[in-house]
């Protein structure tokens, strides 16, 4: 019971969930423009899934670690934020290589009455699915660590997003640390009360999610009601435009690196 | 019309204060040269230019609510509603918040409509005085006029827990309930306690006193288990509870959190009243208390309604009488009085009396400096995580007033009453 108690425990600990957040900086990632900077997302990504070969994948993850290099993030970051990702591309690879009998056997490892062969086909598919995958997350976090959540909503409704559409996105983030303090306080309160986990049921499972979900629930009513008033009581949504204290103009840098982004990407179809 | 509402931090919508400031004027369309200047001539007139970009999360709670006001100043409003403005402010934040309100007032000539349950730090500010009671007006005077009156209805409220208070001996022959030790904490790599020792024998009241940020809400959460000692030692009736967890705690020691909004998980009143001492003290009936303290609390109404519906006041309330129907020795309260009017805070204190009684305790985080010189038997005061003093209130008010920490004395009866 207690492996479940742990189990449970870690899989609600939001400390270990909200790891993703912008990281402030000044490197040119970070002054890109977002606009830009989420066509070359969309174009990054677009490339990761047309290719399936390891090749391009290779040169798509080293263009990927560059970025991260120059964005000041370094690779501690990538290491630390990734770990999960790592973790699991590791273990594709390792069930790709023992599963995929394909190609050639590169080694053979004996365990008691078993014989486990390793597949040079398997060790292929599996790093040509590691890599994507790598790509593909690895390209996410990047743009979160680097882009200001408030300017990438600024440029979308500069770009003719609605914007009380836009406001949704930026009150949801800068709740977030609010709802993890919420989440670890009712859960003081659970055990305050001296409720535990006794015995693995359904019905005490619905409870435990009960006594834990309906006080989040009521918390995160009264704090929108609370916001949407004080919003509403500053003029939010009475006029359909909005001006901006830092308006967010494209520039000559930004046009450049978009240029340049699309030839990158043009380049790796033709390798 | 401008309103700042009770908890800033739930009002403000943006990451940085120049962009929570910039909000509303955004809205009105203003151009961004404009709008920088508006933002400058705020923040300087609040005193926090110096915050321009200081990210909203590491803001203390006096600078939040300072933030929430700036951010409706900026609209030029010409009445400004504050809802209980010092509900999350230490005292210091408090005296802040006044000056600020008097600067407003009578150098730029706002009109202030300041709603609140602690009256004594806007007397000298006040022009008028409104009072409410069950929905309809029940007086419109001076503050002069009015005080006296409410002084008395007040004074005629306070005698009743008074009268129970315990005059403990000054030294308390009793062996401790609570022994801290040396206690350090740290959270996130910062030291929030250091070092911390003290006593608390049965029968005590004791209350916990420092600015925002100090340690306060840590120390409880530390001797409830949930914050991890990195050193020292906590003793319970002598014997060490350290490494037990809060499950096991718990059954001695309750605890009311600071938001009560997170401490309430069942469907009705009733049942939030009974959850803990069932869970807690299975083999014994709770109904008798459960109904007599609902009653007293004046929650009994509700019994059969959703305590989320609830007022904030009266959530506090619903926290109080599910952790007292139990009886834990030892009473662990994070401002149990925020929100509370002087009837229903002096019931609570009655009800504490009444538990010292039985020879139970009370650790106390508490900003009413009032209450505290007349409730409680010890004040600890907490500065940057350490014991900055502790002992009788009286002794820690001189000792406050030699380090020139007006804020957290108590008004004199000249000051709290007569205009000058």
């Amino acid at each position: 019971m207690k492996g479940f108690n742990l189990i449970l425990s870690r899989a609600l600990d939001f400390d270990q969930l909200a790891g993703l957040k912008f990281v402030p900086g000044t490197s040119w990632l970070h002054r890109l423009h977002p606009m830009v900077k989420l066509g070359l997302l969309l174009g990054f990504t677009s490339a990761v899934l047309a290719f399936t070969e390891l090749q391009r994948g290779v040169l798509l993850l080293s263009l990927l670690v560059a970025a991260y290099v120059s964005s000041g993030l370094g690779w501690r970051y990538w290491v630390r934020k990734l770990r999960f990702v790592l973790f699991y591309t590791s273990f594709i690879v390792l069930v790709q290589m023992l599963a995929r009998q394909q190609g050639l056997p590169l080694w053979q490892i004996q365990l008691g009455p078993w014989a486990l062969t390793i597949w040079s086909g398997g060790l292929l598919q599996g790093l040509t699915i590691a890599f994507r995958f790598l790509s593909l997350i690895g390209v996410s976090f990047l743009f979160v660590a680097t882009t200001d959540p408030i300017r990438l909503v600024q440029s979308l409704i500069q770009a003719g997003l609605p914007y009380r559409w836009g406001y949704m996105l930026i009150t949801a983030l800068r709740f977030i640390p609010g709802y993890q303090d919420d989440f670890n306080q009712v859960r003081l309160a659970i055990r305050l009360k001296g409720i535990r986990h006794q015995g693995f049921s359904f019905a005490r499972l619905m409870n435990m999610l009960r006594y834990l979900l309906v006080p989040l629930l009521s918390t995160t009513i009264n704090r929108v009601d609370t916001l949407s008033m004080s919003m509403d009581g500053r003029a939010f949504g009475l006029y359909s435009k909005r001006t901006f204290m830092n308006p967010l103009p494209l520039t000559k840098v930004d046009i450049m690196i978009s240029f340049v982004g699309f030839l990158v990407l043009i380049l790796v179809f033709f390798i | 019309m401008g309103l700042v509402q009770q908890d800033p931090d739930a009002q403000i919508c943006s990451f940085t204060v120049s962009q929570e400031v910039a909000f509303g004027l955004e809205n009105l369309q203003i151009p961004s040269k404009d709008i920088k200047l508006k933002i400058k001539r705020v923040l300087a007139m609040l005193g926090i230019s110096h915050l321009a970009e200081r990210e909203v999360t590491n803001l203390s709670g006096g600078e939040k609510q300072r933030l929430a006001l700036a951010s409706i100043l900026a609209m030029e409003p010409k009445v400004l509603v504050l809802d209980e403005p010092t509900a999350h402010l230490d005292p210091e934040g408090i005296m802040s918040m006044v000056a600020h309100l008097e600067t407003l007032k009578n150098q730029y000539g706002y009109t202030v409509i300041v709603i609140e349950h602690r009256i004594e730090p806007f007397y000298k500010l006040a022009d008028r005085m409104v009072v409410l009671e069950e929905g309809r007006l029940a007086s419109d005077e001076s503050p002069s006029t009015v005080f006296p009156l409410y002084r008395k209805k007040l004074d005629k409220t306070l005698r009743k827990s008074l009268k129970l208070r315990m005059d403990l001996a000054v030294d308390n022959p009793r062996e401790p309930l609570l022994e801290v030790e040396g206690v350090v904490v740290r959270r996130a790599g910062i030291p929030v306690l250091q070092n911390v020792s003290f006593r608390l024998k049965p029968g005590e009241i004791m209350a916990v006193m420092g600015a925002n940020g100090c340690g306060k809400t840590s120390l409880l959460l530390a001797l409830l288990g949930h914050h991890q000692l990195e050193k020292g030692r906590v003793s319970y009736r002598g014997r060490d509870i350290s490494h037990l967890d809060i499950q096991e705690r718990v059954k001695e020691i309750g605890m009311i959190l600071q938001n009560p909004g997170h401490q309430i998980l069942e469907r009705s009143v009733w049942q939030e009243t009974l959850l803990a001492a069932e869970m807690l003290k299975p083999t014994r009936k709770f109904t008798v208390e459960a109904k007599n303290l609902l009653e007293e609390f004046s929650l009994l109404n509700y019994r059969n309604s959703s305590p989320f519906l609830l007022s904030m006041g009266e959530k506090k309330r619903l926290c109080a009488v599910s952790a007292l129907v139990y009886e834990p020795d030892l009473l662990l309260l994070d401002e149990p009085l925020a929100g509370q009017d002087a009837g229903h805070l002096d019931l609570l204190m009655q009800h504490l009396y009444r538990h010292c009684e039985g020879g139970g305790s009370v650790l106390m985080v508490c900003h009413h400096p009032e209450v505290v010189a007349s409730y409680c038997h010890r004040l600890l005061f907490l500065e940057g995580g350490q014991v900055g003093y502790e002992d009788r209130p009286d002794k820690v008010f001189q000792w406050l007033k030699e380090r020139g920490k007006d804020a957290y004395l108590p008004l004199r009866e000249g000051d709290r009453w007569e205009k000058k």
